[in-house]
């Protein structure tokens, strides 16, 4: 069985496309160190286009105002620039009301692109450059920790790592935000009201990583300007006790917060990266993988939901479980050392 | 491969979000049937391609079935053997990939933008913008707003054959402007289908801009609407765009040259076939397939068809209904408040393949499948009034069979649970019966019929479908436990029996598969059981089934009980009727 992949590595090379919907300028160079703001590349489409009724201007037949046009398709204009004239016994101009580009003339009526709409390419992480794709973007790589979450606002981000002084269950205060400043990216379990976000906001913190989140509070965490990622999900579901003592372990360390959806076939899902010069380097995974024994996996649902284990049989039969559903399944050796019985399909592989 | 000749055995694979399912049709006493089937996960994403997904779901099918189609590195075999070995034609359907994003542009919000957007949510499109009359007063800004949504797909569609012309001339002005200003890479595909008198200049002004397709109008007149034709087309330009986008889908569907659909597109034709077959008995055809990431929904009735796709997860999680919260927590026959409800289903969201693992679990995932049936007989009836469903009445005219499919309702821990949940999302009234399409088959036959028609039609009479049973539903505005109906069975070699049905009650009456049976039914004169009107009543030959027949009189609409203690005791009362 195929299933995602939801990563916790101490030290894992992580290497992120990013390229442009068309061609544009990559803005980048190899080997060039980047921040999550930094622009990879840009490109550039004609907009706010005017319709211009050059016939009605001239007072002619749009028959009649082909022959006086002497400008043509695809040329730029700078404002005042004369589009059209017409030599008859009261001589008429027409000129451009904006700078712009003609970008069609049809009937008497001509469109004119009076801008460059921009779409540019974030980094979103911290990395090097370590390919460039001409007209298109860049690879980015990097090394260090990884911690893949669930969810995410859409927003990115780095800033240095704060954990929070809270119980690893206990939701966060405002009143723990006194002695912040903006570049902190904030580790705590959870929030129960917008005041916290809120004031997270006027504190411009870099952003926010939370075990879990209450589905009330989507709207306002998608309205923030910084990024929100939850580790587990939705609810009331606290850290995962490895995984919030690897993330405490790296308090105060330069971090970079990705809080995209989850696209598994565009290779994206929001992530924590946090930069390390050397460690023990673990193999990639990608972000779907088929299930094997001795995958370190996270149970999302069962007794032992939310927990993490290793996987130590795949069952060949598929197995009936409580609720008399049959199906493939696996057995999971918790840290417990207790061995449990789990639907495949409802397992993360984290290592 | 070439697919040309005699078609001896089949192999058709059902590419969904979760699951690929490979289905062998072979031949057995000179009729095509359903001989194996499998199932692997679907192998896409990232540094995936989906051959090894359905690769896996064909050794799966393999296994144990004693049909070999696969050489022992991996390879079909191609052609058919009259050793039985191989297989001479491939089928693929296919649900996983992205909506591609699709702009509509028409004239006016009841006429041509309704009808552009029931066609848009027949297939795999999500609509991203809606324009029409009143979005040319400001030419400028329409072009500035289509160009930046970047859509991949564009209905055009407007106007009456032989109509006033000019507002659509404005969006050909408009349209070939956009096409202009953006980039090849992301120029979309364009399809008209609006006032055929403006055919010509729609090919004059985009086709040098765009990649266009024409289609007749989707609606010619006002009483008519057809929108097979743009279907058609839509249906290619999506397998098209997802040949670029899922790594291996143009490797697998080119290397075999199989026939190839959308799972909704090709539901809608097997529909209308099947209506077609119904159509002297004057009843309508549905089916609906609960898929892991999206619901297809198809209905058919005398030659009208109506088709819906709806995504399950895309935008759950950006408003949250408080409706459907509800809803699911009403249905759900366990203890749970609406939170959990609501915790849960937002973090199914984010993992669609999930399995309920305990039984609380299950109740609330298939009380979401309840309203994913009624969500889409409510859509259905919003788009095509062929169809009237109704979520304060039920679904009132005759739709039999009622074909269901999707691992939740064929995955059930018992059929009880798979006929309930239909029962409850749909209300159907009158006299129906309720198929599974235990194989995910149906969508399959209606691309495979498109070539080779004698095998659907024999594997629609084959065991292939399991019927769960007829259901008589009785109707009448009487207190709780009176008498609305009285039963008189004749079974082959049984004794004959006699029921009465209490209002308010579901009652099963065992006819086992294979074993005919003759009803008469003699409702009394408040309760319409569909024969024509209250009181009406008559004999019914029934065929046996899983489950027999169901008589359902608990009401139309099905009202809980307020408390839920009461409530919780209800549901869990009618699933023991059923089986559990």
């Amino acid at each position: 069985m195929i299933v995602d992949v939801v990563r916790t590595a101490s030290f894992v090379e992580i290497t992120r496309v990013h390229k442009l919907p068309y061609p544009g300028r990559v803005l980048v160079k190899e080997n060039q160190t980047l921040n999550p703001a930094d622009i990879i590349a840009e490109a550039e489409m004609p907009g706010k286009v005017i319709m211009l009724d050059i016939a009605k201007g001239l007072g002619l037949s749009p028959e009649e105002t082909k022959a006086c046009l002497i400008r043509e398709v695809d040329e730029n204009l700078e404002e005042g620039d004369v589009i059209a004239q017409c030599e008859k016994t009261l001589p008429r101009l027409f000129r451009a009301p904006n700078k712009g580009k003609i970008i069609s003339y049809h009937k008497g009526q001509m469109a004119l692109a009076t801008s460059e709409e921009k779409v540019v390419l974030h980094a979103k992480m911290i990395g090097s450059v370590s390919e460039i794709i001409p007209e298109y973007g860049a690879v980015i790589s990097v090394k260090g920790s990884l911690f893949q979450g669930m969810w995410g606002n859409g927003r990115s981000a780095s800033g240095t790592l704060k954990t929070l002084d809270s119980a690893i269950d206990a939701p966060l205060e405002t009143s723990m935000l006194e002695d912040l400043t903006a570049s902190h990216v904030l580790m705590g379990s959870t929030f129960h009201d917008q005041d916290f976000l809120t004031a997270c906001q006027e504190k411009e913190v870099s952003g926010l990583i939370l075990s879990s989140l209450s589905p009330d509070l989507i709207e306002s965490a998608f309205s923030v300007s910084f990024p929100v990622i939850l580790l587990h999900g939705f609810g009331k579901i606290p850290y995962a006790e490895d995984i919030y003592e690897s993330l405490k372990s790296n308090n105060d360390s330069i971090v970079s917060v990705n809080a995209s959806q989850r696209d598994n076939l565009q290779g994206q899902c929001p992530e924590i990266i946090i930069p390390k010069a050397e460690g023990n380097l673990e193999k990639h995974l990608g972000f779907r993988k088929k299930l094997e024994v001795g995958d370190r996996v996270r149970m999302i649902s069962g007794k032992a939901i939310y927990q993490t284990g290793k996987v130590v049989e795949l069952l060949e039969v598929a197995q009936v479980f409580e609720n008399d559903l049959i199906l493939p399944a696996a057995i999971v050796k918790l840290q417990s050392l207790e061995k449990i019985k789990v639907p495949q399909q409802n397992l993360l592989i984290i290592g | 491969m070439e697919n040309q000749g005699a078609l001896h055995a089949l192999l058709s694979l059902d590419i969904g979000s979760i699951n690929t399912r490979a289905s062998y049709f072979g031949i057995l006493g000179g009729k095509f049937q359903l001989q194996a089937a499998g199932m692997a996960s679907t192998s896409q994403g990232s540094g995936f391609q989906l051959g090894s997904g359905a690769g896996a779901s064909m050794q799966d099918l393999q296994k144990g079935s004693g049909v070999h189609i696969l050489k022992p590195n991996g390879e079909l075999i191609w052609p058919y053997y009259d050793t039985g070995l191989g297989l001479d034609r491939i089928a693929v359907t296919i649900s996983s990939g992205p909506k591609l994003r699709t702009v509509i542009l028409g004239l006016t919000e009841d006429g041509s933008l309704k009808i552009g957007r029931a066609l848009a949510e027949s297939l795999p499109l999500s609509i991203i913008g809606v324009y029409g009359l009143t979005a040319l007063l400001d030419q400028s800004s329409m072009i500035d707003r289509l160009a930046a949504l970047h859509p991949e797909v564009i209905i055009f569609t407007g106007g009456e054959n032989g109509g006033a012309q000019e507002p659509m001339e404005r969006w050909i002005d408009i349209l070939k402007l956009v096409c202009q200003v953006l980039p090849e890479e992301i120029k979309p595909d364009i399809l008209f289908a609006g006032n055929a008198l403006l055919e010509s200049s729609v090919k004059r002004y985009i086709e040098p801009v765009a990649n266009l397709f024409l289609v007749p109008n989707l609606q010619p007149d006002r009483e008519e609407m057809d929108l097979v034709q743009a279907q058609a087309a839509l249906d290619k330009i999506i397998i098209s765009r997802w040949q670029e986008v899922i790594p291996g889908f143009k490797d697998l569907i080119s290397r075999t040259k199989a026939m190839t659909g959308t799972r909704s597109f090709t539901l809608g034709r097997m529909i209308r076939y099947l209506s077609s077959v119904n159509e002297k008995s004057m009843k309508g055809v549905f089916a609906c397939d609960l898929g892991g990431c999206s619901t297809t929904a198809a209905a058919g009735l005398g030659g009208k068809t109506a088709v819906l796709t709806q995504s399950v997860w895309d935008g759950f999680l950006s408003s949250i209904d408080a409706d459907l919260v509800n809803y699911v927590h009403q249905w759900t026959a366990a203890e749970v408040s609406k939170e959990d409800v609501e915790h849960y289903l937002c973090n199914h969201a984010l993992a669609p393949s999930y399995a309920p693992e305990d039984n609380t679990e299950l109740a609330v995932s298939q009380a979401f499948a309840r309203y994913r049936l009624q969500l889409a007989g409510r859509k259905l009836s919003e788009y095509y009034p062929f169809f009237p469903y109704n979520p304060d009445k039920g679904l009132t005219d005759h739709f039999e069979p009622i074909i269901a499919s999707g691992e939740i309702l064929t995955g059930a821990s018992s059929l009880g649970q798979s006929l309930l949940m239909v029962l409850d999302g749909l209300q159907p009234w009158g006299v129906t019966t309720i198929v599974l399409d235990r194989y995910h088959i149906l969508p399959l036959l209606g691309l495979i019929g498109a070539q080779e028609p004698v095998l659907p039609t024999h594997v629609l009479a084959s065991d292939a479908f399991e019927s769960l049973g007829t259901v008589v539903t009785a109707v009448a505005a009487v207190p709780e436990d009176t008498l609305v109906l009285n039963v008189e069975v004749k079974a082959e070699n049984a004794k004959d029996y006699e029921v009465e049905i209490l209002q308010g009650t579901l009652k099963r009456l065992v006819i086992p598969t294979g074993v005919t049976a003759e009803l008469t039914l003699k409702p009394s004169k408040e309760t319409d059981i569909g024969f024509g009107g209250p009181g009406i009543g008559g004999r019914l030959k029934v065929p046996g089934g899983s489950l027999g027949v169901i008589i359902d009189s608990r009401g139309r609409p099905l009202r809980l009980p307020a408390v839920d203690e009461a409530r919780i005791e209800a549901l869990k009362r009618w699933q023991l009727i059923l089986g559990g």
